[in-house]
């Protein structure tokens, strides 16, 4: 899909220059920079909310904030993982504040705790729930094993790709997506009817 | 046990995506057998289904957005947002506008001002450093220094009534022509001394109660008065009658008994 094409183009330099030219003003590198990066910031806040005008608005936000911070990014930071720590920040303040009926979601309670409904009650509203709840899980997972659970399953990167762009090997890619697996079919357990 | 094992480890190829048609094969094969890989593979798929579902969604999503335009609004955006910022940068806080570096050598100079001020004025105030210590104070009741000056004024008065009997012997044992002679030795002056004396005696007298004494005191002044007085063209009869005064007065007599009596106090 070419949709995807602008996520998996990035180069760092391209980045980092661009970076440099935004504190010093440039508009233009600002709008690059927006370019290469809104896709990405989409993904996550649309897995978020699943809400396209909700995952706008915070993609919106995510980069009028980090226009507003850049001056206090300091060189030879990871610009992306800065970003998606922004957006994911912002995402959780603004679910708080207009979503807090469904809360319980995102609260501290234990995915098993959540209300979940039974599996046998089939249809679009399952499906509907099943993907609810695997957004919520994946929030759940450790910050690498959810960036490469990301990568792989919503970006459809490939494994190769994912270590080129977070600059590690392929077998840190390989055994982390395992444990992404193994912790979610953990965490959704009661969902998948498991017993043990 | 060992080929549900070796299929975790297909799991995870297949899961890599790098599993070979060999291997899904004898995946296949094993989980036909084995009910608990078959459902740790459902589950997986399921997961994977969903995360497959929720792309799928996310690209109908990204579709319909104008990307263009959205980095453009986003751009306007965050310039009339800065715009609005800058303002209340320009109208910064006036201690802000105090930090600035160009008023940081002036605040400098106040503190370094405030800080020497502030150590002087402690070594200043400091004992012992610039300020002497104060010395122990030591009190007494005033009727101790009552009796003690009374004392000092006895002695006093004694002393004075001594030198004035010697004085007084020495002019009236003088034969008249002597005594001539002793006016141009120092003899008026020790009047003149003794009077000055008498003087300085009289608070003491006046203050204790030596009414004696403050009377022979008195004669002898008058005494030493006209003894102040000898000079050279006093005549042997004007002595004469000195001496006489002091023998009709029993001066010396006087002057022996008060002694003895002050003598006795002291």
């Amino acid at each position: 899909m070419d949709l995807m094409e602008g996520i998996k183009a990035i180069n760092h330099d391209d980045t980092r220059a661009l970076v440099q030219r935004v504190k010093e003003g440039d508009r233009e590198a600002f709008m690059t920079l927006t370019r290469m990066y809104q896709k990405k910031v989409f993904v996550l806040t649309y897995s978020f909310f699943r809400n396209k005008e909700d995952a706008l608005d915070l993609v919106q936000e995510t980069f009028l904030r980090i226009y507003l911070k850049i001056d206090t990014f300091q060189k030879g930071r990871n610009f992306e993982g800065w970003l998606l720590q922004v957006a994911k920040n912002l995402c959780i303040d603004y679910y708080r504040k207009h979503y807090s009926r469904r809360r319980e979601l995102v609260g501290e309670k234990p995915v098993d705790e959540l209300d979940i409904p039974d599996r046998r009650e089939q249809g679009a509203q399952e499906a509907r729930d099943f993907k609810d709840i695997l957004t919520r899980c994946v929030d759940r997972l450790a910050e690498r094993q959810r960036t490469i659970f990301i990568m792989r399953h919503y970006n459809q990167l490939k494994n190769e790709e994912i270590a080129q762009a977070l600059d590690i090997s392929l077998g840190t890619v390989k055994s982390l997506h395992f444990k992404a697996i193994r912790n979610l079919r953990s965490l959704l357990r009661p969902y998948l009817g498991c017993e043990g | 046990m060992s080929d549900c094992q070796k299929n975790q480890e297909r799991l995870s190829a297949f899961l890599g995506g790098e599993i070979t048609d060999d291997a899904e094969a004898r995946m296949k094969e094993h989980l036909e057998r084995c009910p608990e890989c078959r459902k740790d593979m459902d589950d997986i798929q399921r997961i994977m289904a969903g995360a497959e579902a929720l792309h799928k969604d996310i690209e109908k999503a990204m579709d319909t957005v104008d990307w263009e335009a959205l980095a453009r609004g986003i751009t306007e955006a965050a310039l009339a947002r800065n715009e609005k910022a800058s303002p209340e940068s320009k109208a910064a806080p006036f201690w802000k506008v105090l930090f600035e570096p160009k008023w940081r050598p002036v605040f400098a100079g106040v503190l370094a001002g405030i800080l020497l001020g502030s150590v002087t004025t402690f070594l200043l105030l400091k004992p012992g450093l610039f300020r002497p210590t104060s010395r122990p104070v030591y009190s007494a009741s005033s009727d101790f220094i009552d009796r003690v000056e009374l004392q000092l004024a006895k002695r006093e008065t004694l002393d004075y009534l001594e030198k004035s009997q010697y004085l007084i012997l020495d002019f009236v044992q003088s034969p008249p022509g002597r005594a001539r002679l002793l006016s141009q030795d120092p003899a008026a002056q020790r009047a003149r001394d003794m009077l000055s004396r008498k003087r300085y005696i009289n608070q003491h007298l006046d203050k204790m109660q030596m009414a004696k004494a403050r009377d022979i005191c008195n004669q002898i002044e008058l005494l030493f008065l006209e003894l102040s007085q000898i000079s050279d063209e006093i005549s042997a009869e004007e002595i004469g009658k000195i001496q006489k005064f002091i023998d009709q007065k029993q001066i010396l007599l006087k002057i022996q008994l008060i002694k003895k009596e002050l003598e006795s106090e002291v």
